[in-house]
Protein backbone atom coordinates (compact mmCIF):
# COMPACT_ATOMS: atom_id res chain seq x y z
CA UNK A 1 0.00 0.00 0.00
CA UNK A 2 1.03 3.73 -0.38
CA UNK A 3 2.00 5.34 2.36
CA UNK A 4 0.47 8.92 3.34
CA UNK A 5 2.31 11.69 4.80
CA UNK A 6 1.07 14.79 6.56
CA UNK A 7 2.24 18.01 4.91
CA UNK A 8 1.80 19.88 8.26
CA UNK A 9 1.95 23.14 6.20
CA UNK A 10 -0.17 23.32 3.33
CA UNK A 11 -2.46 20.80 5.99
CA UNK A 12 -2.54 18.06 2.70
CA UNK A 13 -1.73 14.62 2.59
CA UNK A 14 1.06 13.47 0.08
CA UNK A 15 0.79 10.51 -1.11
CA UNK A 16 4.12 8.00 -1.59
CA UNK A 17 4.00 4.91 -4.12
CA UNK A 18 7.20 4.08 -5.36
CA UNK A 19 6.28 1.20 -7.47
CA UNK A 20 4.60 3.89 -9.95
CA UNK A 21 7.76 4.30 -11.02
CA UNK A 22 7.84 1.27 -13.48
CA UNK A 23 4.08 2.11 -14.55
CA UNK A 24 3.88 1.17 -18.64
CA UNK A 25 5.68 3.97 -20.46
CA UNK A 26 4.57 4.87 -23.92
CA UNK A 27 4.48 1.32 -25.40
CA UNK A 28 4.01 0.96 -28.72
CA UNK A 29 0.35 0.54 -30.30
CA UNK A 30 0.67 -2.77 -31.30
CA UNK A 31 1.46 -3.66 -27.50
CA UNK A 32 -1.22 -1.26 -26.08
CA UNK A 33 -2.41 -3.07 -22.68
CA UNK A 34 -5.80 -1.22 -23.19
CA UNK A 35 -6.59 -2.78 -26.52
CA UNK A 36 -8.70 -5.81 -26.83
CA UNK A 37 -6.57 -8.96 -26.67
CA UNK A 38 -6.31 -9.77 -30.22
CA UNK A 39 -6.18 -13.62 -31.74
CA UNK A 40 -2.34 -14.78 -31.37
CA UNK A 41 -1.11 -11.67 -30.08
CA UNK A 42 0.14 -11.28 -26.02
CA UNK A 43 -3.05 -10.48 -23.40
CA UNK A 44 -3.75 -7.43 -22.49
CA UNK A 45 -5.58 -6.01 -19.44
CA UNK A 46 -8.82 -6.83 -21.48
CA UNK A 47 -8.29 -10.65 -22.22
CA UNK A 48 -11.56 -10.69 -24.92
CA UNK A 49 -11.47 -9.62 -28.37
CA UNK A 50 -14.05 -6.75 -28.17
CA UNK A 51 -15.34 -4.39 -25.50
CA UNK A 52 -17.91 -2.00 -25.22
CA UNK A 53 -16.62 -0.02 -22.01
CA UNK A 54 -14.28 -1.78 -19.51
CA UNK A 55 -12.87 -0.92 -16.71
CA UNK A 56 -10.28 -2.01 -14.37
CA UNK A 57 -8.20 -1.95 -11.17
CA UNK A 58 -4.82 -0.18 -12.19
CA UNK A 59 -1.84 -2.44 -12.03
CA UNK A 60 -0.02 0.44 -10.98
CA UNK A 61 -2.27 1.85 -7.90
CA UNK A 62 -1.82 4.82 -5.67
CA UNK A 63 -4.78 3.75 -3.47
CA UNK A 64 -5.76 0.10 -3.03
CA UNK A 65 -7.12 -2.88 -0.81
CA UNK A 66 -8.08 -0.19 2.59
CA UNK A 67 -6.86 2.74 1.14
CA UNK A 68 -9.26 2.86 -1.79
CA UNK A 69 -9.06 2.32 -5.80
CA UNK A 70 -7.68 3.30 -8.44
CA UNK A 71 -9.39 2.24 -11.68
CA UNK A 72 -8.97 3.17 -15.62
CA UNK A 73 -11.61 3.14 -17.55
CA UNK A 74 -11.36 2.04 -21.19
CA UNK A 75 -13.84 4.83 -23.42
CA UNK A 76 -13.84 2.67 -26.56
CA UNK A 77 -11.37 -0.54 -27.64
CA UNK A 78 -10.34 1.54 -31.05
CA UNK A 79 -6.91 2.70 -30.10
CA UNK A 80 -6.86 5.79 -32.55
CA UNK A 81 -9.64 7.47 -31.19
CA UNK A 82 -10.77 10.01 -28.53
CA UNK A 83 -13.43 10.88 -25.93
CA UNK A 84 -14.67 13.80 -28.87
CA UNK A 85 -15.11 11.36 -31.20
CA UNK A 86 -17.42 8.87 -29.91
CA UNK A 87 -21.50 9.31 -30.19
CA UNK A 88 -23.36 11.18 -27.86
CA UNK A 89 -25.15 7.80 -27.25
CA UNK A 90 -21.68 6.18 -25.95
CA UNK A 91 -21.00 9.09 -24.38
CA UNK A 92 -24.15 8.50 -22.67
CA UNK A 93 -22.81 5.37 -21.73
CA UNK A 94 -19.99 6.27 -20.66
CA UNK A 95 -21.92 8.44 -18.08
CA UNK A 96 -23.92 5.35 -16.65
CA UNK A 97 -20.51 3.71 -16.02
CA UNK A 98 -19.79 6.97 -14.36
CA UNK A 99 -22.14 6.98 -12.28
CA UNK A 100 -21.61 3.42 -11.47
CA UNK A 101 -18.34 3.53 -10.25
CA UNK A 102 -19.14 6.57 -8.65
CA UNK A 103 -22.10 4.69 -6.68
CA UNK A 104 -19.81 1.26 -5.72
CA UNK A 105 -16.28 3.20 -5.36
CA UNK A 106 -18.07 5.77 -2.79
CA UNK A 107 -19.97 2.61 -0.41
CA UNK A 108 -16.30 1.32 0.43
CA UNK A 109 -15.14 1.51 3.85
CA UNK A 110 -12.49 4.32 3.96
CA UNK A 111 -13.35 6.06 0.38
CA UNK A 112 -14.12 9.97 1.36
CA UNK A 113 -14.02 11.19 -2.28
CA UNK A 114 -14.34 9.31 -5.61
CA UNK A 115 -12.54 11.53 -8.47
CA UNK A 116 -12.95 10.72 -12.16
CA UNK A 117 -10.60 12.01 -14.57
CA UNK A 118 -8.94 11.93 -17.93
CA UNK A 119 -5.28 13.08 -18.95
CA UNK A 120 -4.73 13.78 -22.19
CA UNK A 121 -1.94 14.08 -24.45
CA UNK A 122 2.04 13.58 -23.40
CA UNK A 123 1.79 17.57 -22.54
CA UNK A 124 -0.09 16.35 -19.38
CA UNK A 125 2.25 13.17 -18.89
CA UNK A 126 0.23 10.45 -20.26
CA UNK A 127 2.05 7.23 -20.70
CA UNK A 128 -0.50 5.19 -22.98
CA UNK A 129 -2.16 7.02 -25.66
CA UNK A 130 -5.22 4.50 -26.18
CA UNK A 131 -8.48 6.46 -24.80
CA UNK A 132 -9.29 6.31 -21.43
CA UNK A 133 -9.52 8.00 -18.15
CA UNK A 134 -9.14 7.28 -14.66
CA UNK A 135 -10.72 6.92 -11.66
CA UNK A 136 -9.55 7.74 -8.11
CA UNK A 137 -11.38 6.59 -4.88
CA UNK A 138 -9.41 8.59 -2.11
CA UNK A 139 -9.24 7.74 1.51
CA UNK A 140 -8.96 11.73 2.03
CA UNK A 141 -11.16 14.69 0.57
CA UNK A 142 -8.97 16.23 -2.04
CA UNK A 143 -7.51 19.84 -1.05
CA UNK A 144 -8.61 21.87 -4.33
CA UNK A 145 -12.58 19.39 -3.17
CA UNK A 146 -12.05 20.48 -0.07
CA UNK A 147 -11.24 24.23 -1.04
CA UNK A 148 -14.05 24.14 -2.94
CA UNK A 149 -16.35 22.51 -0.32
CA UNK A 150 -15.44 24.75 2.18
CA UNK A 151 -16.11 28.00 0.24
CA UNK A 152 -19.51 26.82 -0.67
CA UNK A 153 -20.68 26.17 2.80
CA UNK A 154 -19.57 29.43 3.73
CA UNK A 155 -21.29 31.06 1.00
CA UNK A 156 -24.11 29.34 1.73
CA UNK A 157 -24.22 29.74 5.60
CA UNK A 158 -23.85 33.66 4.47
CA UNK A 159 -26.45 33.74 1.64
CA UNK A 160 -28.47 30.79 1.92
CA UNK A 161 -27.53 29.90 -1.56
CA UNK A 162 -25.21 28.01 -3.73
CA UNK A 163 -21.72 29.33 -4.40
CA UNK A 164 -21.70 28.09 -8.09
CA UNK A 165 -25.21 28.72 -9.25
CA UNK A 166 -24.43 32.23 -8.62
CA UNK A 167 -21.49 32.01 -10.51
CA UNK A 168 -23.75 30.49 -12.99
CA UNK A 169 -25.92 33.50 -12.57
CA UNK A 170 -22.71 35.91 -13.44
CA UNK A 171 -22.65 34.12 -16.86
CA UNK A 172 -25.61 35.03 -18.37
CA UNK A 173 -24.48 37.95 -20.32
CA UNK A 174 -23.11 35.50 -22.29
CA UNK A 175 -19.83 36.75 -22.61
CA UNK A 176 -17.78 33.73 -21.32
CA UNK A 177 -20.09 31.18 -22.29
CA UNK A 178 -18.70 28.35 -25.24
CA UNK A 179 -21.96 26.54 -25.63
CA UNK A 180 -25.17 26.80 -23.68
CA UNK A 181 -28.64 24.22 -24.34
CA UNK A 182 -31.35 24.35 -22.23
CA UNK A 183 -29.60 22.01 -19.16
CA UNK A 184 -25.85 22.46 -19.26
CA UNK A 185 -23.66 25.48 -20.01
CA UNK A 186 -19.63 24.93 -21.15
CA UNK A 187 -18.08 28.74 -20.25
CA UNK A 188 -14.40 30.16 -19.46
CA UNK A 189 -14.93 31.01 -15.85
CA UNK A 190 -14.36 34.75 -15.06
CA UNK A 191 -11.24 33.35 -12.74
CA UNK A 192 -10.07 31.19 -15.55
CA UNK A 193 -6.24 30.33 -13.85
CA UNK A 194 -5.61 28.81 -17.45
CA UNK A 195 -6.22 30.62 -21.27
CA UNK A 196 -8.18 27.94 -22.51
CA UNK A 197 -9.91 26.38 -19.41
CA UNK A 198 -13.13 25.39 -19.66
CA UNK A 199 -16.11 24.24 -16.90
CA UNK A 200 -19.36 22.45 -18.12
CA UNK A 201 -22.17 22.41 -15.44
CA UNK A 202 -25.85 21.62 -15.67
CA UNK A 203 -27.86 24.65 -15.33
CA UNK A 204 -29.98 23.32 -12.37
CA UNK A 205 -28.32 22.54 -9.13
CA UNK A 206 -26.78 18.98 -8.89
CA UNK A 207 -24.69 17.68 -6.63
CA UNK A 208 -23.40 15.38 -8.78
CA UNK A 209 -23.72 12.18 -11.07
CA UNK A 210 -25.47 10.10 -9.01
CA UNK A 211 -28.35 13.46 -9.17
CA UNK A 212 -28.40 13.39 -13.26
CA UNK A 213 -32.15 12.46 -14.77
CA UNK A 214 -32.05 10.71 -18.12
CA UNK A 215 -32.21 13.96 -19.68
CA UNK A 216 -29.42 15.51 -17.56
CA UNK A 217 -27.32 12.62 -19.05
CA UNK A 218 -28.15 13.37 -22.87
CA UNK A 219 -27.60 16.82 -22.63
CA UNK A 220 -24.25 16.43 -20.74
CA UNK A 221 -23.22 13.77 -23.17
CA UNK A 222 -24.17 16.30 -26.26
CA UNK A 223 -22.35 19.26 -24.60
CA UNK A 224 -19.41 16.88 -23.71
CA UNK A 225 -19.02 15.98 -27.18
CA UNK A 226 -19.39 19.29 -28.67
CA UNK A 227 -16.71 21.31 -26.31
CA UNK A 228 -14.08 18.60 -27.16
CA UNK A 229 -14.53 19.03 -31.17
CA UNK A 230 -14.02 22.67 -30.12
CA UNK A 231 -10.81 22.23 -28.70
CA UNK A 232 -9.54 19.87 -31.32
CA UNK A 233 -10.26 22.39 -33.46
CA UNK A 234 -8.26 25.15 -32.04
CA UNK A 235 -5.38 24.90 -32.97
CA UNK A 236 -6.06 21.75 -35.05
CA UNK A 237 -4.28 19.39 -33.15
CA UNK A 238 -5.66 16.49 -30.87
CA UNK A 239 -5.62 19.35 -27.31
CA UNK A 240 -4.10 18.24 -24.69
CA UNK A 241 -5.85 18.70 -21.75
CA UNK A 242 -7.08 17.28 -18.02
CA UNK A 243 -10.80 16.94 -17.31
CA UNK A 244 -11.57 16.76 -13.28
CA UNK A 245 -15.09 15.93 -12.47
CA UNK A 246 -16.09 17.99 -9.58
CA UNK A 247 -19.03 16.46 -7.01
CA UNK A 248 -20.35 15.46 -4.21
CA UNK A 249 -18.38 13.29 -1.94
CA UNK A 250 -19.76 10.50 -0.94
CA UNK A 251 -22.10 9.41 1.89
CA UNK A 252 -22.65 12.61 3.32
CA UNK A 253 -25.84 13.77 3.14
CA UNK A 254 -25.77 16.93 4.57
CA UNK A 255 -22.75 18.35 2.15
CA UNK A 256 -23.85 20.01 -0.60
CA UNK A 257 -21.93 20.75 -3.99
CA UNK A 258 -22.81 21.63 -7.27
CA UNK A 259 -21.66 19.19 -10.14
CA UNK A 260 -19.15 20.48 -12.78
CA UNK A 261 -16.47 19.50 -15.44
CA UNK A 262 -13.49 22.05 -15.32
CA UNK A 263 -10.58 21.28 -18.10
CA UNK A 264 -7.14 22.83 -18.27
CA UNK A 265 -5.77 22.61 -21.58
CA UNK A 266 -1.38 23.73 -21.09
CA UNK A 267 -1.35 25.19 -24.12
CA UNK A 268 -1.36 28.97 -24.51
CA UNK A 269 -0.84 28.17 -28.71
CA UNK A 270 -0.81 25.91 -30.98
CA UNK A 271 3.11 25.19 -30.09
CA UNK A 272 3.64 27.05 -26.82
CA UNK A 273 2.81 25.73 -23.18
CA UNK A 274 1.89 27.37 -20.26
CA UNK A 275 4.08 25.61 -17.20
CA UNK A 276 3.92 25.86 -13.46
CA UNK A 277 6.53 27.83 -12.17
CA UNK A 278 7.36 30.16 -10.13
CA UNK A 279 4.52 31.86 -9.30
CA UNK A 280 1.95 29.35 -9.75
CA UNK A 281 4.02 26.56 -8.42
CA UNK A 282 6.28 28.18 -5.64
CA UNK A 283 3.74 30.99 -4.25
CA UNK A 284 0.05 29.12 -5.47
CA UNK A 285 -0.43 32.60 -7.02
CA UNK A 286 -1.37 31.64 -10.76
CA UNK A 287 -1.04 34.12 -13.62
CA UNK A 288 -2.58 33.62 -16.38
CA UNK A 289 -2.18 35.26 -20.07
CA UNK A 290 -5.69 35.41 -21.95
CA UNK A 291 -8.88 37.07 -20.54
CA UNK A 292 -11.51 34.52 -20.24
CA UNK A 293 -13.56 36.79 -22.05
CA UNK A 294 -11.39 36.57 -25.51
CA UNK A 295 -10.60 32.99 -25.20
CA UNK A 296 -14.20 32.26 -24.79
CA UNK A 297 -14.80 34.32 -28.02
CA UNK A 298 -12.31 32.48 -29.68
CA UNK A 299 -13.64 28.87 -28.70
CA UNK A 300 -17.34 29.84 -28.99
CA UNK A 301 -16.03 30.90 -32.83
CA UNK A 302 -14.96 27.16 -33.41
CA UNK B 1 -2.15 4.36 5.29
CA UNK B 2 0.66 3.50 7.89
CA UNK B 3 0.18 3.61 11.51
CA UNK B 4 2.46 6.01 12.46
CA UNK B 5 0.00 8.28 11.58
CA UNK B 6 -2.43 7.47 13.55
CA UNK B 7 -2.31 11.50 14.75
CA UNK B 8 -4.27 11.93 11.60
CA UNK B 9 -5.73 8.53 11.37
CA UNK B 10 -9.15 10.10 11.70
CA UNK B 11 -9.66 11.25 8.59
CA UNK B 12 -10.13 7.27 7.96
CA UNK B 13 -12.70 6.87 10.91
CA UNK B 14 -15.59 4.49 9.44
CA UNK B 15 -18.88 6.21 9.51
CA UNK B 16 -21.21 4.95 11.10
CA UNK B 17 -23.98 5.54 8.70
CA UNK B 18 -23.50 5.71 5.34
CA UNK B 19 -25.82 7.11 2.89
CA UNK B 20 -26.15 4.00 0.29
CA UNK B 21 -29.71 4.56 -1.19
CA UNK B 22 -29.78 5.79 -4.83
CA UNK B 23 -31.02 9.16 -5.25
CA UNK B 24 -34.66 9.29 -6.28
CA UNK B 25 -34.35 11.09 -8.97
CA UNK B 26 -31.20 8.79 -10.71
CA UNK B 27 -33.53 5.17 -9.70
CA UNK B 28 -36.33 6.84 -12.41
CA UNK B 29 -33.45 6.09 -15.31
CA UNK B 30 -33.38 2.99 -17.14
CA UNK B 31 -30.07 1.06 -17.51
CA UNK B 32 -28.19 1.07 -21.04
CA UNK B 33 -25.80 -1.00 -20.01
CA UNK B 34 -25.23 -4.32 -18.16
CA UNK B 35 -22.31 -5.69 -16.36
CA UNK B 36 -20.04 -8.32 -16.04
CA UNK B 37 -17.04 -8.64 -13.32
CA UNK B 38 -14.29 -10.96 -13.54
CA UNK B 39 -10.93 -11.77 -11.88
CA UNK B 40 -7.92 -11.23 -13.19
CA UNK B 41 -5.27 -13.59 -13.10
CA UNK B 42 -3.14 -11.72 -10.14
CA UNK B 43 -6.56 -10.97 -8.34
CA UNK B 44 -7.50 -7.31 -9.82
CA UNK B 45 -11.25 -6.95 -10.86
CA UNK B 46 -12.08 -6.17 -14.76
CA UNK B 47 -15.56 -5.00 -15.24
CA UNK B 48 -17.40 -5.47 -18.65
CA UNK B 49 -20.14 -3.34 -19.88
CA UNK B 50 -21.81 -4.51 -22.36
CA UNK B 51 -24.91 -2.93 -24.00
CA UNK B 52 -28.43 -4.54 -23.04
Amino acid sequence: MSELRWHPLLEEWVTVAPWRQDRTYHPPADHCPLCPTRPGHLETEIPEPDYHIAVFENRFPSFTAEQGRCEVVCYTPVHDSSLGEQSVEHIQDLIEVWRDRTEELGRLRNVRYVYIFENRGEAIGVTLSHPHGQIYAYPFVPPVMQHELKAHARHQRATGRCIYCDVLVGEKGGERTVLRDEHWIAFVPPFARWPYEVHIAPLRHRNGLLDLDAQDSESFARILKAMLQKYDRLFDIPLPYVMAMHQKPPGRGGIDHHFHVEFFPPNRSRDKLKYLAGSELGAGAFIVDARAEDTAAELRGL
Amino acid sequence: MPRSQSAHATALKVESVRETSRPRRAMRETKRLSKRVVQKADGRYLIYYEKN
